[in-house]
């Protein structure tokens, strides 16, 4: 049985005990400083894939809402379906038996916010810029910037920093949360087919704030593996109280490139680097900034872009393969 | 450069039990479009955008509705596009891909009301749907619509619908569960020149004018549950697969893809010693001579030789009691053209080595050996039987493959042993 214990729910902070199979009990957290009272549902997103590890069951006691207790079993069974064509060398994941109290269904009215997770990157970029509605924004540390990581070391507060100037001139809070939930995952599942999971834990950790909260995907439906959020799946995460959005899909990379690219708050932010040598806010050597840039340069917009290395240092670094 | 196509929905008129409007699709005539029904709903007006959006997608263009609409539908509506976009272009058949088509429609003012505490299940007769009523315990009333699977013009089903519904309402009071019957012509969208045809095919529409039925009778009801045809293991890209009508829900309706979580021989299993689905399961859609099942098609020979294999087949009242020598050897030699037709069959076949009964089993394998070779997944189907060794270099095949088709019967095999 795996357990989820000691579940503490206070203004701006949510953290449960994880007992999952085979690794050792670990105090998960979320902190913001914004003081909404977290809603309990994004523990169960955050714990689910873990726990199809080992299967068996597991056990919540807080209430949950009624439609993420229906939904769980189809997103486990999805799930599962695909990770037999993983391309790793793993086991595929295996059914949990989710056993949580439900709790009563409420009619909470609109707030009319709309939030959209902020990373600085291409993705995210282009979800605010294609979605007026978006009122506020989603900053999270711990989860592709991670203390543990010495070559990432003060990354996550210059980023902060830039994010909090970006969205300040775009006229929309920035909500800053602070994560461990990596320890959880990683023994557990690898990050490509998690990386929503905490995401939408998140999304539930604000419930309260915003009608929806939009996740900005990485890859187009005619492209993107059967794997962690494809074809839309975290709609399944939705509550009666919030909805939980892939965007992107219908735009390919070059597309949501072409969209965001003269912006001037993006030419001061964007970034797309998750290696980070020695610090960097963007390397300009590694595959994801080289493709970036090369789409930026097809547009004629690098020039404009200041997060990158100048095209002098890096236009004629080989591609990594 | 020509002009983008223009679509336009138009004279949207709603009243208790009934929505109609008119579809200009493509700068044809206009067509006039409605759904009926007895429950005195008054319709949500998306429904209309539901039942045409995909045949106007057929051309792309601008597709313009002066009825307001649900706003989450608006916003929704274009991840639809995108998906099933996407998907056509895998479509086993020899059709050009979707177009993109922008919607322009006002946004209604919405209110999210209190919950009804009524869940609905679309309800043909049919394994899956039967499945997913005595698998949702929450459900509360069933629907059953008319002018999709049986159509008014095929003289082989005249009087069929009649005694469908009468027979489904008989066994929505035994259940204690609320039938609504809806009457809709919506299936002229997609084929407007007639079933022989289409523009975009029923196997890839269905889904849309059910969607379209649920928003149509949504204001009763919480959620609204479409059965899909197949298992998460082994789903297509068409239909009601992978939950993509979920985005067709508005602030107030959620609408599911309800019985991923079971392969086809699990529903029977499910479904097999209930007492009302042995006097009501309807599977065939060929329909000779009205017939509610023909007994003599793939799909009911099937279905037959699944109950044959539980020992339930004799309790059935809407089938043949008996499969005999002639059923078998009809069996035996169906055609299977699709994917997820082998897919089926193999299914089947897994759960006929199960059951321990030898006359079932070789039928099976006839069929699936013959469907493998024509769909190109079988080496050596020479006599009908798998040879020893082909079959062995299709066990390596398949152990070390990572491909979707190849994990799927590695899925099934593991399922089998469970």
């Amino acid at each position: 049985m795996q357990h989820i214990a000691d579940l503490r729910r206070e203004p701006g902070e949510l953290s449960f005990e994880a007992r999952m199979a085979d690794a050792e009990p670990r105090r998960i957290w979320f902190r913001s400083e914004t003081e909404v009272v977290p809603n309990a549902d994004g523990v169960l997103a955050a714990c689910l894939m873990p726990a199809m590890r080992g299967g068996g069951k597991l056990v919540i006691d807080e209430p949950l809402s009624p439609r993420v207790l229906r939904r769980q079993r189809d997103y486990q069974a999805i799930q599962q379906a695909w990770s037999h064509d993983w391309n790793y060398d793993e086991e595929p994941l295996k059914e949990v038996e989710v056993e949580a109290p439900s709790r009563p269904p409420g009619s909470t009215a609109p707030t009319g916010r709309v939030a959209s997770f902020f990373s600085g990157g291409v993705d995210s970029f282009a979800a605010i810029v294609a979605n007026p509605e978006i009122t506020d924004l989603i900053f999270v540390r711990g989860v592709d910037i991670l203390p543990r990581l010495t070559h990432q070391d003060g990354l996550a507060d210059e980023v902060e920093a830039r994010l909090r100037e970006a969205a300040a001139e775009l006229g929309k809070p920035l909500h800053v949360v602070e994560t461990n939930v990596r320890e959880l995952s990683d023994p557990l599942i690898r990050w490509e087919p998690y990386f929503a999971c905490p995401l939408i834990a998140i999304a539930h950790f604000f419930a309260p704030l915003f009608d929806r909260v939009l996740i900005a995907g990485d890859t187009d439906h005619e492209t993107q593996p059967l794997m962690g959020a494809a074809l839309l799946v975290d709609e399944l995460w939705s509550s009666e109280d919030v909805d939980v959005v892939d965007w992107g899909g219908r735009l390919n990379r070059e597309r949501r490139v072409e969209m965001i690219a003269r912006h001037p708050v993006v030419q001061n932010t964007l970034r797309t680097c998750w290696e980070n040598p020695g610090g960097a806010y963007n390397c300009g050597r590694c595959r994801k900034c080289l493709l970036t840039m090369i789409s930026l340069e097809a547009i004629g917009a690098l020039e404009e872009v200041m997060t990158f290395p100048p095209r002098s240092t890096s236009a004629s670094s080989p591609m990594p393969s | 450069m020509p002009d983008s196509p223009r679509h336009e929905i138009t004279d949207v008129k709603r009243s208790p039990g009934e929505l109609s409007f008119e579809a200009r699709l493509h700068g044809r005539e206009p067509q006039r479009i409605s759904l009926r029904s007895g429950t005195g709903v008054e319709p949500y007006p998306e429904a209309a955008l539901a039942a045409t959006l995909m045949p106007a997608m057929r051309g792309g263009g601008r597709l313009e509705m002066d009825e307001p609409i649900s706003p989450r539908i608006l916003r929704m509506q274009r991840e639809f596009q995108g998906i099933q976009r996407a998907w056509s272009r895998e479509w086993v058949f020899d059709d050009p891909p979707l177009e993109q088509v922008e919607v322009i429609a006002p946004i209604r003012a919405v209110e999210r009301r209190k919950p009804t505490g009524r869940v609905a299940v679309f309800f043909s007769g049919g394994v899956d749907s039967w499945s997913t009523i005595l698998g949702e315990h929450d459900v509360t009333d069933l629907i059953f619509v008319r002018g999709l699977d049986i159509l008014p013009g095929f003289a082989h089903q005249e009087g069929l619908a009649d005694r469908v519904e009468a027979r489904l309402g008989e066994a929505a009071d035994a259940l204690g569960l609320r039938l609504h019957s809806v009457e809709t012509n919506v299936r002229d969208l997609p084929e407007p020149n007639g079933p022989g045809q289409p523009e975009v095919r029923w196997e890839s529409y269905y889904n849309s004018a059910l969607a379209s039925v649920a928003l149509f009778l949504g204001p009763l009801f919480d959620r609204i549950l479409i059965s899909t045809g197949l298992a998460y293991w082994n789903m297509s890209k068409i239909g009601a697969s992978w939950m993509v009508d979920s985005l067709w829900g508005n602030e107030n309706l959620e609408i599911v893809d309800a019985g991923g979580l079971l392969g086809r021989v699990e529903r029977v299993e499910r479904i097999a010693a209930h007492p009302v689905v042995q006097k009501t399961l309807r599977v065939c859609w060929h329909n000779p001579g009205g017939s509610y099942n023909c007994g003599r098609c793939r799909k009911c020979l099937v279905t037959m030789a699944t109950l044959d294999a539980l020992g339930q087949l004799p309790e059935f009242e809407t089938f043949p009691h008996a499969l005999g020598e002639e059923r078998l050897g009809l069996l035996a030699a169906q055609e299977v053209q699709e994917p997820l037709h082998l897919d089926l069959c193999e299914e089947a076949l897994a759960a006929m080595r199960r059951s321990g009964k030898p006359e079932l089993v070789r039928p099976f394998e006839t069929l699936v050996a013959n469907g493998r070779r024509k769909l190109g997944r079988e080496d050596d189907p020479s006599n009908g039987e798998l040879e020893a060794t082909a079959a062995q270099a299709k066990l390596e095949e398949v152990l070390s493959s990572r491909s979707w088709r190849m994990t799927a019967l590695r899925r099934l095999a593991a399922r089998g042993r469970n």
